[in-house]
């Protein structure tokens, strides 16, 4: 069930896909000399990971053409299952920042040291691969946690405590971004601790992705 | 054959809002035919979201065939057909393509049903959504959803954006599948027209309350059915 999805997911989003891939040949064959050409290509993909995703968990209220929660809701499909299929769904939209932060430090041995810190010297590979992929949970799920947790703050009746659900969600994600860059940064933490940006970066990820959870399951 | 809805002492409030259902005890019965209807804002939605489970009840109970939708019996959404305003499509899909994505999900789906349907509501397999009115879309959904041979059918206004035509040969179907399958029909509108013919029993919502939940020929009391819309008109009048 899941590759009907997919298959559906591809079909509508293979004009971006195309794009997406004829940008990379045409960024790695005219611009490699430059380093820059490499951020660039880590904030498109980046930007292609982020666009679907309204799509993905559905709409809540009226929006035409949209595909509507109600709709996906509905189905006969198990609603714990459907959260999974919406991960994986997403995940796949991250498969290109993946591969290239995956690939970069092979390919691109200096880049840490030019313009984009992807792997500090002396760090093991193994962990750095790992983290990648927990790194990219954690953003997974707020980009769906946030929009939901949103739609909620919207129903409450009065501006103080909208504003205060507000203040409290945002606060929330910067200082889970805070930790994890603390836990990542080469400077202070990780230098005799290689795992320990792993444990945090663990952590913060898996509390994303329970509120998802909790807040997928009660959507409406 | 249709399913049995058993409501007791049932409240919603929304999480952080409003009380929109209140103490609300009834039950419909296998094969009925109910109209919902009540001034916006009455919880018509939402008592339809919480028999699809889209939402848990604040207190009592809401049962379909025994169980509670909320804690997501997602087979029997098998035979359950939900038509909503709510309910959209991305625009960049074709009917087929629609139609195609919905049946996957469907171990019943006829598609000689659907081609009766597709004919009946002049919908075109090769038309792009995105190009689609209200009204049509509406149309592909009916196709879709009917096309499951429900034994539930949610409807939660969408008559109103069908034209004329359009709105007789649903409630027309919906009265057919009613009679010939005995499906239970649970259907919330503002559109008063082809009611009475066609519906066995009306509710009326009162700001989350039932102030009426009775067989259309008690309701109408012996009066012709021409004056089902001014008596409800009237009764809803009187309750603001």
């Amino acid at each position: 069930m899941i590759f009907h999805f997919v298959k559906r997911d591809f079909i509508s989003h293979r004009l971006p896909w195309a794009i997406l891939i004829l940008f990379t040949i045409f960024s790695l064959m005219f611009f490699s000399y430059n380093h820059l050409i490499y951020l660039g290509l880590l904030y498109a993909y980046l930007l292609f990971a982020m666009t679907p995703m309204t799509e993905m968990t559905g709409a809540k209220w009226r929006s035409q053409h949209v595909m509507s929660r109600s709709y996906l809701l509905a189905l006969p499909v198990e609603r714990k299952t459907l959260f999974w299929f919406t991960q994986f769904r997403a995940l796949i939209f991250f498969m290109p920042l993946i591969i290239f932060c995956y690939i970069l430090p092979t390919f691109l041995p200096e880049a840490h040291r030019i313009y984009i810190n992807f792997v500090p010297k002396n760090f093991p590979i193994g962990i750095y691969h790992v983290l990648v992929l927990v790194m990219v949970v954690w953003l997974l799920n707020c980009m769906m946690s946030l929009p939901l947790g949103f739609e909620k703050v919207w129903t409450y009746p009065t501006q103080q405590k909208r504003l205060r659900a507000y203040i409290v969600m945002i606060g929330v994600f910067l200082f889970e971004l805070f930790l994890i860059i603390l836990s990542c940064s080469e400077t202070y933490l990780y230098a005799s601790h290689p795992f320990f940006p792993l444990i945090v970066t663990s952590a913060v990820a898996f509390l994303r992705f329970y509120l998802t959870r909790r807040s997928w399951l009660t959507s409406l | 054959m249709g399913v049995n809805i058993d409501i007791q002492h049932l409240g919603y409030r929304v999480p952080h809002g409003k009380q929109v259902l209140t103490d609300m005890n009834l039950r419909i019965a296998s094969g009925d035919f109910v109209a919902v209807l009540g001034a916006n804002g009455a919880g018509k939605t939402t008592l339809l979201d919480l028999i699809l489970g889209f939402r848990k009840p604040s207190q009592g109970f809401l049962k379909v065939e025994n169980e509670k939708p909320y804690q997501d019996n997602w087979q029997s959404r098998q035979k359950t057909a939900y038509l909503s305003e709510k309910v959209d499509i991305p625009g960049d899909w074709s009917v087929d393509d629609f139609l195609k994505f919905n049946e996957y999900f469907y171990t019943h789906y006829n598609h000689d049903i659907e081609a009766g349907y597709l004919k009946l509501f002049r919908v075109k397999r090769t038309d792009r959504l995105g190009n689609m009115s209200a009204g049509e879309i509406r149309r592909v959904q009916i196709v879709a959803a009917l096309s499951v041979e429900p034994n539930l059918i949610v409807v939660d206004e969408i008559t109103a954006v069908l034209d004329i035509v359009g709105r007789r040969h649903f409630m027309s179907l919906l009265k057919r599948l009613n009679q010939e399958t005995k499906c239970t029909i649970v259907l919330a509108t503002n559109i008063l027209e082809d009611l009475a013919t066609n519906v066995s029993h009306v509710m009326l919502l009162r700001d989350g309350v039932v102030t009426t939940y009775e067989p259309m020929t008690t309701f109408l009391g012996g009066s012709e059915q021409a004056v089902f819309s001014q008596k409800v008109a009237d009764l809803l009048e009187e309750d603001q």
